[in-house]
């Protein structure tokens, strides 16, 4: 045919035009962001207890649950000297390889004293791939107060912050 | 620790079992005898007279509560417990006791005086509630008061 | 045999059986926390009730039918306990009735009211029987409050090795029960009762055990753990490679639990044959030498004096250069010192290396340790036959332990011996010239005068002849030389060698007749004795004789057994590193030179593997203490290699050092000292440049025989496992002890080809490729091996060597299990474990000197002081003073020596 089919092109400017005065479904990231559903799943974090010891014992079970084998764990003893969470253990070396990681917030799930959570930050770049292992001490949250950082001298809290929490189906503490 | 002669009891103690370790608690009991309580010495020297191991004497020494493995006060009161007397008050009363004491159940005083032991029945049931001094003074429908005047005489003596 | 029938299944089973094991035979678990197959029941637990029954017996004593025909079975009122009850024929159980589970959930609801859930920092947490059985039985929920838990105290040191948490402890008493039944050391005991009950220990020092670590496999909760492994790692995490210890000859089966590279820990594998399940904390601890900072990483060569970093290639070039050069002068010049620690693939290419390439026979393994020669031909002829086990001799096995001392030698067998006599019922015979912890268990302890022992065994020999308990047919048949024999015997009577030997004339009857009436019988000979052979010759044929008139070789339990003292001596005289030995222990006609000789500067060139002359060279004696000791005794060859883990002192003064692999991180085989070969495989990968021992001699190997008409390509190996197929196939005592036979579902990585390992590096056998090792298979000796084959008696006159001269002790030498060593002194927590140098003094020697226990004495021999503290005791007769070889300042001590000691 010697002329272009006016009608499709017709129907298809009518949708670019219609299109053009409806608000624009574009976020205008990074000056605009989204709101975040509160269980987002973004970068992970290590909390602490309000007397800032960390939460997490190194007792490895979010590496054993983790399907990408994201996260590795070393664990050593730990004294009243040098306190760094409640009971005998601590992690020494707690390292999530983010390029890994799915992001399936299986870790969260096991553990055991709710150290690990899946925060909101999902920024999560990086110029080189050792980057994306994020040491602890990028994981973990600043302390409350300064003086409540750890590793501190401290004798064993015990009770209420024992590895497994008291209060059924609850992690905070 | 232990004199010759207890040592040669012991001995005569040993022939009268098939296997001389069956004579550990008669031993022990004539331990305590002389020496008033068994310190980590004598449990050694039992041992091995015996022929068992330090810890295996121990075991037997502690499981039993009338063998004094810590070294007790000049007087042991008996304190007991059990069921009739603690529905008389018993408990109330040991309270009392152990503030006038300064110590709890199972410790000595701080002036090593006075050692309180929780008993159970000591035989007395019709006077609850009821405490056993030194293992020969019994004494009967206890008050505050009648603790007073043991403690004060105990402490004295 | 009794039938039991246990929930609908019905199976015979011997007398004497338990409930709980004959469950298992029908593939019904009974869930348990006391009950230990290796242990005596207790019942303490109850974890294990069911419900029992037995059929009814009418006023007749007749079993009551009902109408169907089927026995009435009377039900007992309440559950029993599985694990003490014997069955008894026609008994019923029932293991899945609700009142069962009933309990079992009652029982575990009540053991976690006093269990911590602490299972997320807790080292048992993953191999946790509680943890599983509350997942398979128990309730899901308690129905008391978490804050009413009872709480104790949670980090309880047990000595230096265990740590104990009280509050998880169930008080199954298994640890107890372990240290009081198998290891003999009651260390452990229970202290107080009910709630209150705690383990405590009161030995100095604390728990006071060579045995300790097995409880912590025992423990059926996180109560015991070990302080070496304690919160390092999970243990899921931990990948476990079969392996075999590499300290002392017992060769105890083991899991390397490896994790980061790193050994996390060592648990015991179970071999019945071997070590069951035990292992000592020698072989459990000290591991921490394969992963040291101070391990070797690349080759050193020796530039302007000092050693200097090298590459591999440079290092071999200039080792096979040297070795050339030497050797085309003069073979004879060019000598090998092996360790008895190196696998039998690194010994085997070794000795190819210098009896096939080099042509010399300069081979020997004796270094530090000059009386291990002797009996190389004693074990190939007359060796315990295969299956004899040494932790189930029977009350029809008489076994001779002479001069040895297990318990601090080889642990394992001290415990596996003590248990066939005081549980099974054989009957030890203990000699020595001193009172050692076996002694304890034997039905006769005999304590010869050190010097005395040929006429101990000839004195034996001559009872047994004289109350005619000699095997006639046996010595019919198989036996040359008996008349003559008897006849050079004559002047010894029983008297006379009761006298030599220092021992009572009974005791000495006593001895043979239940050596020589036992139906098995078996020889187990240590250290002490083999200083005895080097020094007269009649011990050996003693040992022959004895074993020959009473015709106990060649079958199982019954024969010789020599106590090496390390993981591969066996495998050393297999090889032939002995002067007078070649491959497969045959003699050789030109006798090479001993290590001794080597190390006192007759060979030019001198290669070193896995051992450190200078170090422990013999030659040292007469040393001043405070000098260095190497000057004295180490004579630096022209041209010295040393292939070693560490930089050992002779690798200091080496001019090539080549950096081996720890049994870690490699294959091979070990041949135990019952001649068991087991294979082991590597749980880590290699440290820095380190390379396999057998990798450098081939390589070095290569080198020599290029240019040369020799072949190359027997000289390409791609792993270690292509060398243990070519011993099976050319090393005739090694027959059949191929891949294959030593482990199921072998998958070597590559097919031997011929075309050699095209990489040139060596591979290390993938996880999968080689599962479920063997328990291993022992070589036949001579008289088992050859029916046929005649033994001839050999008459040597017994010479006594120690007369006793006033004021002078004989010295005794023994060795301590823990020492400050290369390998032990990497592990520090067991550094407490190493005694401080001793001399041990009979109480009347010591009365006479004036000293007490403890007091600080000179003891003094040749040119050579040493100053130690006595342990006075009655273990040494009057006479004669022991000392221990491997302690600190107090190498090379001369068994035998006249000493004087004197008060400080």
């Amino acid at each position: 045919m010697a002329f272009p089919d006016i009608g499709a092109l017709i129907k298809g400017m009518s949708v670019t035009l219609r299109e053009m005065f409806n608000p624009p479904v574009t976020y205008q990231y990074p000056e605009v962001r989204r709101p975040l559903y509160p269980r987002f799943r973004g970068r992970h974090e290590l909390k602490r207890h309000a007397n800032g010891l960390e939460k997490c014992i190194g007792c490895s079970l979010c590496a054993a649950a983790c399907p990408a084998d994201a996260i590795y764990v070393e664990p050593a003893e730990q004294t009243d000297a040098a306190r760094y969470s409640p009971g005998e253990r601590y992690a020494r070396r707690y390292e999530i390889n983010h390029i890994r990681c799915i992001f399936c917030g299986f870790c969260e799930e096991a553990c055991p004293t709710g150290a690990i959570v899946l925060e909101h930050d999902y920024e999560l770049s990086y110029y080189n791939r050792r980057d994306a292992i994020i040491t602890k001490e990028r994981l973990l949250v600043p302390p409350p107060a300064p003086d409540l950082s750890t590793p501190r001298a401290m004798p064993d809290p015990g009770g209420l912050y024992s590895a497994i929490p008291p209060v059924k189906g609850g992690v905070e503490q | 620790m232990l004199s010759d002669n207890a040592k040669s009891e012991i001995q005569k103690l040993l022939t009268k079992y098939p296997n001389p370790r069956s004579a550990v608690m008669p031993a022990l009991h004539l331990a305590q005898r002389e020496v008033g309580w068994l310190p980590d010495e004598v449990i050694q020297e039992i041992a091995d007279l015996v022929g068992m191991s330090k810890t295996e004497v121990n075991s037997v020494a502690t499981f039993y509560t009338m063998y004094a493995r810590a070294r007790p006060g000049a007087h042991t009161l008996l304190f007991c417990a059990d069921l009739p007397c603690a529905l008389r008050g018993a408990e109330d009363l040991l309270a009392r006791l152990e503030r006038k004491l300064g110590c709890r159940a199972g410790e000595t005083t701080a002036d090593g005086k006075i050692t309180l032991h929780k008993a159970e029945c000591l035989g007395g049931c019709n006077h609850a509630p009821v405490m056993l001094i030194d293992g020969v003074e019994h004494v009967q429908d206890l008050t505050d008061e009648k603790l007073d005047e043991i403690v004060k005489r105990l402490r004295e003596s | 045999m009794p039938q039991v029938t246990i929930d609908n299944k019905s199976v015979d089973v011997p007398h004497g059986t338990l409930i709980v094991e004959a469950a298992k035979q029908v593939g019904i678990e009974i869930p348990v926390f006391c009950y230990h197959p290796k242990l005596q029941p207790v019942g303490m637990c109850r974890m294990c009730l069911v419900e029992v029954g037995t059929p009814k017996r009418g006023k007749d004593g007749q079993i009551e039918r009902d109408a169907n025909g089927a026995p009435v079975i009377a039900w007992m009122p309440k559950l029993q306990t599985a694990c003490t009850t014997v069955v008894s024929d026609g008994m019923m159980v029932r293991t899945d009735t609700a009142q069962v589970a009933d309990a079992r959930r009652a029982i575990i609801e009540f053991l976690l009211t006093s269990h911590p859930l602490d299972c997320p920092i807790c080292d048992k947490g993953g191999e946790c029987p509680l943890q599983n059985l509350t997942m398979a039985y128990g309730p899901g929920q308690s129905r008391f409050p978490v804050e009413s838990k009872f709480h104790n105290e949670k980090r309880v040191p047990l000595g230096d090795l265990i740590m104990l948490d009280r509050e998880r402890c169930i008080q199954c008493a298994r640890c107890v029960r372990f240290q009081t039944e198998i290891a003999d050391d009651p260390v452990l005991g229970f202290a107080a009762r009910g709630r209150g009950l705690e383990i405590v220990t009161l030995s100095d020092p604390p728990f006071d055990s060579k045995f300790s670590g097995n409880t912590i496999d025992t423990c059926p909760v996180g109560a015991l753990t070990s302080r070496d492994f304690r919160l390092s790692a999970r243990v899921w995490e931990v990948r476990d490679y079969p392996s075999v210890c590499a300290h002392c000859s017992v060769g105890c089966n083991l899991w390397i639990g490896e994790r980061d590279r790193t050994i996390k820990r060592i648990v015991p594998r179970e071999n019945e044959a071997v070590n069951e399940i035990w292992l000592c904390d020698k072989g459990r601890f000290v591991h921490h030498f394969a992963t040291s900072s101070e391990r070797l990483t690349q080759p050193l060569i020796r530039r302007n004096g000092d050693l200097q970093p090298a590459t591999w290639n440079q290092a071999l070039d200039l080792v096979a250069t040297r070795l050339k050069e030497i050797q085309q002068h003069d073979p004879n010049a060019v000598g090998g010192l092996a360790g008895d620690r190196a696998s039998n693939e690194d010994l085997y290419l070794f000795q190819k290396l210098f009896r096939r390439v080099i042509g010399s026979n300069n081979l020997d393994h004796r270094v530090g340790w000059s009386a291990a020669n002797v009996g190389a031909d004693l074990i190939r002829l007359y060796g315990a036959g295969i299956g004899t086990n040494l932790g189930a001799l029977a009350h029809d096995t008489t076994a001779l332990v002479l001069g040895a001392d297990p318990e601090e030698e080889q642990p394992v067998i001290r415990l596996r011996l003590a248990r066939s006599a005081r549980v099974f019922g054989a009957t030890l015979i203990v000699a020595n010239g001193r009172l050692t912890k076996l002694a304890k268990y034997a039905k006769q302890s005999v304590v010869y005068r050190y010097g005395g022992e040929s006429a101990f065994l000839l004195g034996m020999v001559r009872a047994i002849i004289d109350e005619n308990l000699e095997n006639i047919e046996f010595i019919r048949a198989r036996v040359a030389n008996f008349d003559a024999f008897k006849t050079a015997l004559a002047p010894y009577t029983v008297e006379r060698c009761a006298e030599l030997s220092g021992v009572n004339a009974d005791a000495l009857r006593n001895a043979a007749r239940a050596f020589a009436k036992s139906p098995d019988a078996l020889i187990l000979y240590g250290r002490e004795a083999m200083f005895a052979q080097q020094n007269d010759p009649a011990v050996a044929s003693g040992i022959a004789t004895l074993l020959l008139i009473t015709g106990h070789v060649g079958r199982a339990n019954n024969g010789l057994v020599a106590l090496y003292p390390h993981n591969n001596s066996t495998g050393a005289f297999d090889f032939g590193f002995l002067p007078d030995h070649g491959l497969g222990r045959a003699q050789v006609e030109s006798k090479g030179l001993s290590a001794r000789e080597m190390t006192c500067g007759k060979v030019r060139a001198l290669y070193v593997m896995a051992c450190d002359p200078a170090l422990t060279s013999d030659s040292l004696v007469g040393t001043q203490q405070g000098e260095s000791v190497r000057q004295d005794g180490f004579v630096k060859p022209e041209f010295l290699v040393v292939q070693d883990l560490f930089l050992t002192e002779t690798a200091k003064l080496a001019d090539v050092v080549l950096p081996a692999q720890s049994f870690a991180e490699r294959e091979g085989t070990f041949t135990n000292t019952e001649r068991r070969v087991q294979l082991f495989r590597a749980a880590l990968k290699p440290v820095g440049e380190a390379k396999p021992d057998w990798w450098i001699v081939a390589e070095i190997g290569k080198r020599l025989v290029s240019g040369s008409n020799l072949k190359l390509e027997t000289w390409d190996y791609a792993h270690a496992l292509e060398i243990t197929e070519e011993i099976a196939a050319s090393v005739p005592l090694y027959k059949g002890m191929t891949c294959a036979a030593l482990a199921e579902n072998v998958k070597l990585p590559r097919p031997r080809s011929g075309q050699g390992n095209p990489s040139g590096e060596p591979a290390q056998i993938a996880m999968g490729e080689l599962e479920n090792i063997s328990s291993g298979k022992m070589w036949a000796s001579v008289a088992e091996s050859d029916a046929s084959a005649k033994f001839e008696l050999v008459w040597k006159e017994p010479s006594s060597q120690y007369s006793v001269v006033s004021n002078q002790y004989v010295l005794a030498v023994a060795r301590s299990l823990y020492d400050g060593g290369t390998l032990a002194s990497r592990t520090k927590i067991v550094q407490p474990r190493v005694p401080a140098p001793y001399v041990e003094i009979n109480s009347q020697d010591a009365e006479e000197i004036g000293i007490a226990n403890g007091a600080r004495v000179r003891v003094s021999f040749d040119a050579r002081v040493i100053q130690v503290s006595a342990r006075v005791n009655g273990h040494v007769p009057p006479g004669v003073v022991l000392m221990a070889n491997n302690l600190d300042g107090t190498a090379a001590l001369p068994m035998g020596a006249r000493v004087k000691i004197e008060k400080v």
